[in-house]
This record gives C-alpha cells, structure tokens and sequence, in this order.
C-alpha cells in the first residue's frame, strides 16, 4: 500500500513536472518566436546575401512587414533592391502564399516549393512561426557556444510546412533560438541556421534585444551561405486587410 | 537612415538603447521610380479579303512598329491616406498602318500618348474601414489565364505581357471584419480607354458589385455578386487551395445573366446584310462559364500551371459556322453603306466582348524566374478543343545590368485551314530593352 501510495505521489510529481517543463519550453518557443518577428504587427529591413561556392552570388534588400499571433502567421515581403527585383513581392499568410512582378496583372498563387527557389528563398528562415506550425516532440537539455539551452525537436503540423522537422536550440536565460537545424521529408539535414541578437528595440515599453543576424548554411551544397542582415525593426500597427492580396497591386 | 542609427550609437553608447522603433516614421512619404520601355515588333496578321481584317481595314494593325513606352510611378504615403499616380507617355512609331501601301518600310511618322495607367488614392479611416476611388486595374478571381469571376473587366488575360491591360475607373468601400473576412462594394463609374467601350463596339453601363473574400488556412475564397444599369446580373466566384508543399489548385467561375456581348445572327436590322453582329435577346439567359486549374512545381525550379475553361458565353459550333460565314460573306458587300455596315461587323467580331470566342479552352504555362541569377523564361500555350486553334508564346527576359533588362517575345498561332480566316494574329515577335531607375 505504502509503495503504491509513493508511485502515486512520484507519478503525479513527475507528471506536474513534465507539465511545468512543457509549460516552460513553450512559452520559451513563443518567446524566441517574438525575438524573430512574432508580433502583432512587425516591420524590419532584411539585407539578403547570397554565397554560393564562397563567391557572392547575389546582395538584395527586402522590406518585410508581418504579423503573428497564436493563430496567424503573415508576411508582406517586398523586394527593394537591386533594381531588377523591385516590384517584386511575395505575400504570406499562413500556408497560402501569392507572388507578383512588374508585367503580371494578377497575384499569382504560389506553392512553399515555389516561394523557394528564387533569391528570397532563405528568408522564410527568419520569420518562421514555430510555436503555430509545429509540435515539440522533444526536449533536451544542451549547450551553444557554452550557453545552456533546451534543444527542441520540433516536428511539423501538416505537409505544407517547407521543413517537417527542425531541431531548435533556445537559451534558457533569454529564450533566444540561436541554432536551428532544418531537416527534409526523408531526415535529412538541408540547412543550418544561427542566429544573433544585436538590434536594440522597445515593445511595449519594455527594452529588448532582438534579432539582427541570420547565417544560414546550405548542408547539400556544402559551399553555399545566405547571410540575412536585419535592421530598421519597428511595430507598426496594421489594418484588418493589410495582408490581403489585393494590396500586393499597391 | 545609416548616418542616424550612427549618430544615436554615439549619443547614447554602445550599450544603451538606440530605439529603431521609429526608423518606419522617418521613411519618405514620397517614393517614385521610371521604367523606360523601347522595343521594336513585327507582326503577322490576317488582311485577306475574306478575313476578319480584310486589306487591314479593320484593325489597321502594323507589320513592324516600334516605341518608347515612359512608366513613371508616384507614390504618396500620408497618415492614412495613399496616392498612387502611374502616368503613360506612349511615343509609338507604326509603319505603314493603313491602308496597306506597297513599300512596306513606309515611314509613317510618330505619334505621342499622354495618359494614366493609375491615378488612385485610398483613405484607411480605421483598422476595418477604407475607401478607395480613382482609375485602376481592377483584380479578382484566383487564375492565373483568365478570370470569369471579374465582371468588370472582361479581358483579364494578354498575349503580351509587356503591354499593360486598361484600367478602368472604380469607387470602393471596403470593410475588412478582421483579417479573414472582408466585405467590399465596388462600383464601377467609367470605362476610362478600354476598346470594346468605344463606339461603335458596346456600351458601357455603371457596374455594382458586393465581393465578400475568405482567407483560411492554406485557402481562400470569394463570391462578388454585381449587377449594372442595363439590368444585367453576375454571381462571380474563386476559391484556390495548396494542397501540398508543390501543388495549388483553384478554381474561378461566373454565372451571367444577359451578358454585355456581340454574337452572329442572320439577317440585319436594315435588310442589306445577310448577318449581323448584335447584342440582343439571345443574351437573355443565364451563361455559365468556369475554370479549373492547378499548378506544381518541379524541385528542380520550375512551375508548370494547367488550366481548363469552359467559356459558357463563347460560341457553339452553329453560332460560330454564323460567325465564320459573316466574316468569309463580308467581301460581298461592295457598296459604301453595306461596305460599312460589313465593316462594322468585323469591328465587333474582332471586340465581340469576348476575350474568347469559343467554348472549351486549355492553357499551359511554363516557367522559371531568377535562373542563373539573370534569367527569367516563360513559356505559354493557348489550345481551343473547339476548333484547334493553337497558340503558343515564349517570352524570355535577361538582365543584362541590376537596372537593365532586354527581353524577347515570340508568338506563333497555328489553326486548321478552315478557321483561317476568322484568326487576327498570326505570328509576333517582340524584342526590347527595360531600363528602371
């Protein structure tokens, strides 16, 4: 009776633990989603640097607006510069997504395999919604860079999620992701992500660091890098129908 | 921007906050840009006697013409207030327009064109409320070819996508209940330049339209229900879906009530012609028209998009043997008033109102941008199931520079004999050079 009683009581222990450790780790996830973009409204200027083979492929600017909650994920991205690319933009929402340029009249839907072949196609990395998209299907305890960290393997909700299964490194202090590795349908590794913090902002009235560098490297093109530079943040307050298509002909 | 965020580094150290939260608010209101647009262009077409274009008479169209095509585009950010103003300055050079002359390098002069392509401005009063007026190209549906769901504009589809489509002229009221659900009432004041609103071709009646738009997930969808001043009624509507991480479908579709278009039928209101282009009681019925499309793209870059329409408002095959019959028959007429009446239907078969004019339409697309960091090539194909007439166009744009681009586009049509003569284009082809600043 005695044993049965202390399994009881170790079991429900345990059990109240692996909730408050869940609890904690999710709430963590959402905050490293917040430090790349997770907001209500969000704007920033990513410098986008593409290296293939250790040579400088290409060097262009977007300007991303988005938007994120629980149940939301959406993203305005805007091609500034070279000038061959503007007029170019790509609008996100959830996992339905619409492309325009300069000679196409109508926005254009677009798949996830699509969104990924141009030049942008690393900078679904920064602004990925992990906490919405996928489930954690595990946690262990770890180290980056001698920062003590949960590592999450985090497995994706539904097939359309360009990457179904992400390994995600998050300091314990400051809930900041600062590795992820980005694995495809058949396990295996396609890219390699860190991430730096070094834009000072304010939300909220609360100061924060922030999300300022992304190195993302190519694990089947060994040679290849993008190398997002991120600047300008601010939270802006959008209307209802900002991330609507029709406002991609504006 | 650069110098500020230095500047604030240095005022408040390298540790202290330097609050980029108000970089958005120093952007300039104002933005513009100027693309610049020469190309030179050769086109094959039917001029026949016999044909929908006898001698070129009709659309006195031009074997090789050239132009200068000026886009600037103004842009005007205030506090919840957008203007956009996109001003045209068309210099064209046609050679040996009409009547067809026997030299054919015939230097015809130049012509200027001073117009808006965009002269809009939008009010966002709240988060849910904004109204929104001006002289635009009006966008709904979902397809990437053609869309039925648009009872505005009726040509939403080009063979060229160099040369931008009419704007029209729009008064909006949108209420966007949040960022899933939004309700719009659409009017449609003007038909501003566009060709088929021309005399002696149809003519245009004030258009009202409710569009409610549904966001989901990996969807989205909307109905527009509209009516005009003439009594003519459209239920609109589009949904698409991406159903995996390569594959999204859609489907785009129209139910009609009278629509605003020309069909063939025998005899004439004043007698001197055996057929005639009307807009009359046959359209007093509902027409169907839908499509349905997919798109996949390849892993190795590509996207190929498939779509299939069945064009309720085209012609069956005994409008169209009117049709054909009223072109080949239109040689007879050889007096000025029947000539010109014979003209006038050939005028409204070639603007009939209809983008297509028969029933049952396959179109292929594809396409890849950024290859090789330069290159961006697309390839189309337009196949009638009706009457087999194919058309196939390949267009290929290389930047040359960041701010320089030349492109090339080729077009060819091929069709059974039989329909020959009711086909306007045969061949095209275009080469020119975008400069963007």
């Amino acid at each position: 009776m005695k044993n049965i009683f202390t399994f009881l009581i170790f079991s429900i222990l345990s059990t109240s633990f692996s909730f408050a450790q869940d609890s904690e780790v999710m709430k963590a996830l959402k905050k490293s989603d917040f430090y790349r973009g997770g907001s209500e409204g969000v704007e920033w200027r990513v410098k986008v640097q593409n290296i293939e083979q250790g040579q400088l492929k290409n060097d262009l600017v977007l300007s991303v607006e988005g938007s994120a909650n629980d149940n939301h994920f959406y993203s305005l991205i805007s091609f500034t510069s070279p000038k061959k690319f503007e007029g170019q933009k790509l609008l996100i929402r959830d996992n339905s997504m619409w492309f325009i340029k300069q000679g196409l009249t109508n926005p254009v839907p677009i798949s996830s395999r699509q969104r990924l072949s141009g030049s942008a196609a690393n900078a679904d990395v920064a602004a990925a919604n992990y906490a919405k998209d996928y489930t954690i299907e595990s946690v262990e305890n770890g180290t980056y860079n001698n920062v003590n960290c949960w590592v999450l393997e985090l497995k994706a909700k539904d097939n359309l999620i360009t990457y179904p299964k992400i390994k995600y490194w998050i300091s314990k202090k400051e809930n900041f992701g600062l590795q992820a590795e980005f694995y495809g349908k058949s396990d295996k590794l396609i890219k390699t992500a860190t991430f730096e913090y070094n834009n000072k902002i304010e939300y909220k009235s609360q100061k924060y660091d922030y999300l300022s560098k992304i190195s993302i490297s190519d694990m089947i093109n060994k040679e290849d890098k993008t190398i997002l530079s991120i600047s300008g943040v601010s939270f802006p307050v959008f209307s209802s129908a900002k991330f609507q298509k029709e406002r991609l002909l504006d | 921007m650069k110098k500020i965020f230095i500047i604030l580094l240095i005022l408040y150290g390298q540790n202290s906050y330097s609050f980029q939260k108000t970089d958005s608010l120093k952007r300039n209101p104002f933005s513009w840009s100027l693309q610049t647009m020469g190309f030179g262009r050769s086109t094959g077409f039917a001029n026949a006697i016999g044909s929908i274009n006898p001698e070129n008479r009709i659309a006195k169209l031009n074997d090789f013409d050239g132009g200068i095509y000026f886009r600037p585009e103004f842009r005007l950010k205030l506090k919840g207030v957008d203007f956009w103003a996109k001003p045209r300055i068309h210099v064209d050079f046609p050679q040996n327009p009409y009547p067809r002359g026997q030299n054919v390098w015939n230097y015809e002069g130049y012509s200027t064109e001073l117009f808006f392509q965009e002269l809009k401005s939008r009010w966002q009063i709240n988060n849910h409320f904004s109204v929104q007026g001006g002289r635009y190209y009006k966008q709904i549906g979902t397809s990437i070819f053609i869309n039925p769901s648009n009872p505005f504009i009726a040509n939403t589809s080009r063979l060229n996508p160099k040369i931008e489509l009419f704007p029209m002229d729009f008064l909006e009221v949108s209420f966007a209940s949040n960022s899933s659900w939004n309700y719009t009432l659409i009017a449609n004041v003007g038909a501003a330049q566009t060709p088929v609103f021309q005399e002696p071709f149809l003519t245009f009646n004030r258009n009202y339209g409710m569009l409610i738009e549904h966001y989901g997930d990996a969807n989205n969808e909307g109905i527009i229900f509209s009516a005009d001043e003439a009594g003519r009624f459209r239920l609109g509507g589009y949904a698409q879906k991406n159903i995996s991480e390569s594959v999204v479908l859609w489907t785009d579709f129209s139910a009609d009530y009278r629509p605003n278009r020309f069909y063939p039928v025998a005899g004439s209101s004043t007698g001197l012609l055996n057929y005639e282009m009307v807009n009359g009681s046959e359209n007093d019925k509902i027409f169907v028209s839908g499509l349905i499309g997919s798109s996949y793209t390849f892993k190795w870059g590509p996207t190929l998009q498939l779509e299939y329409y069945h064009n309720g408002k085209g012609y069956n095959q005994e409008q169209f043997e009117r049709f054909s019959t009223q072109i080949n028959t239109a040689q007879n007429y050889n007096f000025d008033v029947t000539r010109d009446l014979a003209d006038l239907n050939l005028g409204r078969s070639i603007n009939s109102g209809l983008p297509l004019n028969r029933q049952n339409y396959v179109f292929t697309q594809f396409g890849q941008n950024d290859l090789f960091d330069k290159l961006n090539i697309n390839i189309r194909n337009l196949y009638s199931i009706d009457d087999s007439v194919n058309q196939i166009s390949a267009l290929v744009e290389y930047n040359v520079a960041d701010n320089l681009e030349i492109y090339g586009l080729g077009l060819k049509s091929t069709m059974p004999k039989s329909v020959e003569s009711t086909q306007l284009i045969n061949y095209q082809l275009m080469i020119g050079l975008i400069s963007k600043f």
